[in-house]
């Protein structure tokens, strides 16, 4: 078989809890409706109805993991994984990848139009946690048949999402692979969210949430951006890449971009706001800051389910260091939970997860046909 | 880890001394051809533990259940008895806390079965006491500026130390497979394996 694209792939979108009466009862107590999500498929769900994989996307990520859509643009962002003959392979699995709610590439978001007001929901939007996240998919899934999913995946929030399900509906998955991630957030990733959320809320424009007509806080979205990439590289990595190379051969003697690596930051701040909504980014990293399936309330639900865990964590990942993966597979051990773990060799930081294709594609192509064969 | 030695024999010895069906955790277990081999030849439920990624990668590779941590610091998650084996397999002698690894392997498996080169063996005295270098045997094949091994005990030291701890020995084989070995297993065998219990 030969290794290829997922092809051409399409965005669409499940519409639910329209009526007043059918509403999602979020964590906090509220009721909230309507809910779009957005999602994407790769390759055919089979008779059995037994074979689909839910990939969980990153903080700032999409729906869109694989493939190309019709009118070009970017391949996924997992496309080094997923398609004919790869790790997630679309010739025998069903490939499930939806924007999260809340975010803003098509799912409801603040950005959304509240259709009672007529504008964008901005602060109205009610906070939410990842196991309403992951109830919200559940109705997705299941308005495709599906009762049992044959694997949940995903790297940094992507794991965390994917272990959020085994904590809440372990008997309807049969395995989990979290990727440079973690069963709870430390207090230095809270810290480090913290930094970034009042970037965005010290912006003058960011107006309490309500700058959809008056200008979007660009500055302080960008700020939180080059904050994020810079924990997602490892000292080795931005060695290696930029080392103390300048932008224009010389010092400048000003405020000014010197360096290349202001320079890149600057550059993926720029992308960034294009792209993201700011709110989207403060109510996702308020989520990502209330997760915490650690101890029991991963394991206790877990003990006599047929469930497999693939854990894999990153050498100088320092954003979330194996040592969090550890601490995780060394409770399930004591649980007698079936779990594998493998620390990858890599300097590139927590951006591993995207870039340590080759070592990722043998631990979970194997790991799935393990799971598939017993 | 160094598993050059004749080790498929030992394999064989291995496959023989455990049940049909039992579940077995491997310390230092490398890339799994001994979890391999047993899963084969017996049906076994195996689960690996070792510190090298590539390692563990290639457990996986082999479908084999895996953890990526170290064996001497991680043996008080695993619960009593949860094992029908422990196998200490050519890693004990490379431990850092051989005497924890004992004690907590004994708890965990019902059995623990270990292997490791005999450093009392004679090529290997002859080479101390007559050339006055460190010894390099077929089951100790490195130099002693490339050698992973930090414990260098023999076969004597080791029923010596079951004795001092009131650990039962239930079964020792000595390679090579002669009747020589058996007479002066300490002076004439390179490597020894045995099952214990505590």
């Amino acid at each position: 078989m030969r290794i290829g694209s997922a092809g051409r792939v399409k965005k669409r979108l499940f519409k639910f809890a329209c009526n007043k009466n059918n509403r999602m009862i979020l964590e906090s107590g509220k009721r909230f409706g309507p809910i779009t999500i957005a999602y994407e498929t790769y390759g055919q769900l089979n008779q059995n109805k037994d074979n689909t994989i839910l990939i969980q996307h990153t903080l700032t990520m999409d729906s869109h993991a694989a493939g190309v859509y019709e009118n070009g643009g970017k391949s996924g962002w997992w496309d080094g994984l997923i398609g004919p003959a790869k790790a997630f392979d679309t010739e025998k699995y069903f490939i499930v990848c939806s924007n999260i709610f809340g975010g803003c590439s098509g799912s409801t978001g603040p950005s959304s139009i509240d259709p009672e007001k007529g504008h964008p929901y901005g602060t109205d939007f009610p906070f939410f946690s990842f196991s309403d996240v992951v109830k919200i998919q559940r109705v997705l899934i299941r308005s495709m048949g599906i009762t049992k999913i044959f694997s949940v995946a995903g790297g940094s929030m992507g794991g965390m999402l994917a272990l959020q399900w085994a904590a809440d509906f372990p008997d309807e998955i049969r395995s989990v692979i979290p990727i440079a991630s973690a069963w709870k957030q430390s207090p230095m990733q809270i810290a480090l969210s913290e930094i970034s959320r009042q970037s965005i809320i010290n912006d003058l424009k960011w107006k309490g949430g309500d700058y959809y007509k008056s200008g979007k806080p660009d500055n302080g979205l960008a700020l939180a951006r080059m904050i994020g990439h810079i924990t997602y590289m490892s000292d080795a990595s931005m060695e290696k890449k930029f080392a103390r190379n300048l932008k224009n051969g010389k010092f400048n003697f000003s405020f000014d971009t010197d360096f290349e690596v202001e320079n890149y930051l600057h550059y993926r701040g720029k992308a960034f706001v294009d792209r993201f909504d700011a709110n989207s980014y403060l109510y996702i990293s308020k989520a990502l800051n209330y997760f915490d399936v650690s101890g029991d309330t991963l394991t206790n639900g877990l003990s006599g389910e047929d469930i497999s865990f693939l854990v894999i964590s990153f050498e100088s990942d320092w954003l979330y260091p194996a040592r969090q993966s550890e601490e995780m597979v060394r409770y399930m051990i004591s649980k007698n939970i079936d779990v594998s773990y493998c620390k990858i060799e890599s300097t590139y930081g927590h951006d591993a997860f995207l870039l340590e294709i080759n070592e990722e594609s043998k631990l979970i192509k194997n790991f799935l046909e393990r799971i598939r064969n017993e | 880890m160094n598993k050059e030695y004749s080790s498929k024999k030992d394999y064989r010895l291995i496959i023989d001394l455990v049940e049909n069906g039992s579940s077995i955790l491997d310390l230092g277990c490398g890339s799994g051809e001994l979890m391999k081999s047993l899963s084969d030849g017996k049906n076994t439920d195996c689960t690996g533990i070792d510190r090298n990624p590539e390692m563990v990668s290639n457990c996986i590779v082999k479908k084999l259940k895996v953890f990526n941590l170290d064996f001497n610091e991680c043996l008080d998650n695993f619960n009593d008895n949860s094992y029908d084996y422990v196998i200490i397999y050519n890693s004990l002698q490379e431990s850092r806390f051989p005497e924890k690894v004992l004690a907590e392997s004994l708890r965990i498996g019902k059995k623990l079965i270990v292997g490791f080169p005999n450093f009392g063996f004679l090529s290997a005295r002859i080479q101390l006491f007559v050339r006055g270098k460190a010894p390099v045997t077929s089951s100790l094949p490195d130099e002693w500026y490339n050698t992973r091994n930090l414990r260098f005990l023999t076969i004597n030291d080791f029923i010596r130390y079951c004795k001092k701890k009131r650990i039962k020995i239930l079964h020792s084989s000595f390679s090579p497979d002669k009747f020589y070995t058996k007479l002066r297993p300490n002076l004439l065998s390179e490597y020894a394996i045995f099952v214990l219990r505590m």
